[in-house]
C-alpha cells in the first residue's frame, strides 16, 4: 500500500488539499465547491498495485470553468506516479449517461499534459447489466510489468464483455 | 504483483460489477469523512 504526501502536493497545487487517508484528499475551491480526490486499491485484475482513481464533487454544485481544479488534480496524479510500480484505473462516472463526454475530457486533459509521453493510456469499453462503461488504465512506460498489465486489463475486460 | 485468475465466468462478471460499482463506495466514504470532520451535511 502506498502513501501520498499532502506536503508535496500543497507545494505545487493551486488549491490546498487536506489528506483524508493514505491516498485520498479533499479540497475546496474559491467558489466553495468541495471535491474528494484520490485512489482506492482495486484488485479486479491484479492483487496489488492497481488503484481506482476518483474525483467526486461532494457539493453537487458547479460554478463555471475553474482551471485550478484540473491543475490540483494533475498535481495529485503526479504525486501518485512518483511511485513507479502503480497503475491508475479510471472508470468514467455513468451519472446522467455522460460517460463518453467524461472520457473525451479525460483524453483531452491527458493529451495536452506536457509529460504524457512518459505514460501509457489504454481505454476499453464494456457493457455490464445494460450500462455502458468506459474504463482506462494509465501507467508509467517504465513500469516493470507494463505490457503484462495492459494485456491482463485487456483480457479482463474483453473476454468478459457483454457487448 | 500477481494477476488474478477467475475460475468461472460468473466470478469474472461479479469482479467486473464490483469494479464499476466502486465509485458509490468512494462517494459514501468521502461524504462520511467530510461530515464527521466538519459536522456539515453535504447536499446530495
Amino acid at each position: 500500500m502506498i502513501k501520498l504526501s499532502e506536503n508535496a502536493i500543497n507545494q505545487r497545487a493551486p488549491y490546498k488539499v487536506e489528506q483524508t487517508g493514505d491516498t485520498s484528499f479533499m479540497f475546496e475551491t474559491k467558489y466553495g465547491v468541495v471535491y474528494s480526490v484520490g485512489f482506492m486499491q482495486d484488485v479486479s485484475f491484479y492483487n496489488e498495485g492497481v488503484y481506482q482513481f476518483y474525483l467526486i464533487n461532494l457539493s453537487s454544485k458547479t460554478i463555471g470553468v475553474d482551471k485550478n481544479i484540473s491543475e490540483t488534480v494533475r498535481v495529485v496524479i503526479e504525486e501518485f506516479f512518483t511511485h513507479k510500480e502503480v497503475v491508475m484505473l479510471y472508470i468514467c462516472d455513468t451519472a446522467d449517461m455522460r460517460q463518453e463526454y467524461r472520457d473525451r475530457l479525460f483524453k483531452i486533459w491527458f493529451n495536452t499534459y506536457e509529460k504524457c509521453d512518459l505514460y501509457s493510456l489504454y481505454t476499453e469499453g464494456m457493457t455490464i447489466d445494460n450500462v455502458r462503461y468506459l474504463s482506462s488504465v494509465l501507467l508509467r512506460k517504465d513500469h516493470p510489468l507494463h505490457n503484462q498489465v495492459l494485456n491482463k486489463f485487456h483480457d479482463f475486460i474483453v473476454q468478459h464483455n457483454q457487448e | 504483483m500477481e494477476a488474478i485468475i477467475y475460475k468461472t465466468e460468473e466470478e469474472r462478471l461479479e469482479a467486473l460489477r464490483k469494479m464499476v460499482g466502486m465509485r458509490k463506495i468512494f462517494e459514501a466514504r468521502a461524504r462520511e469523512i467530510y461530515e464527521k470532520k466538519y459536522g456539515i451535511s453535504l447536499a446530495q
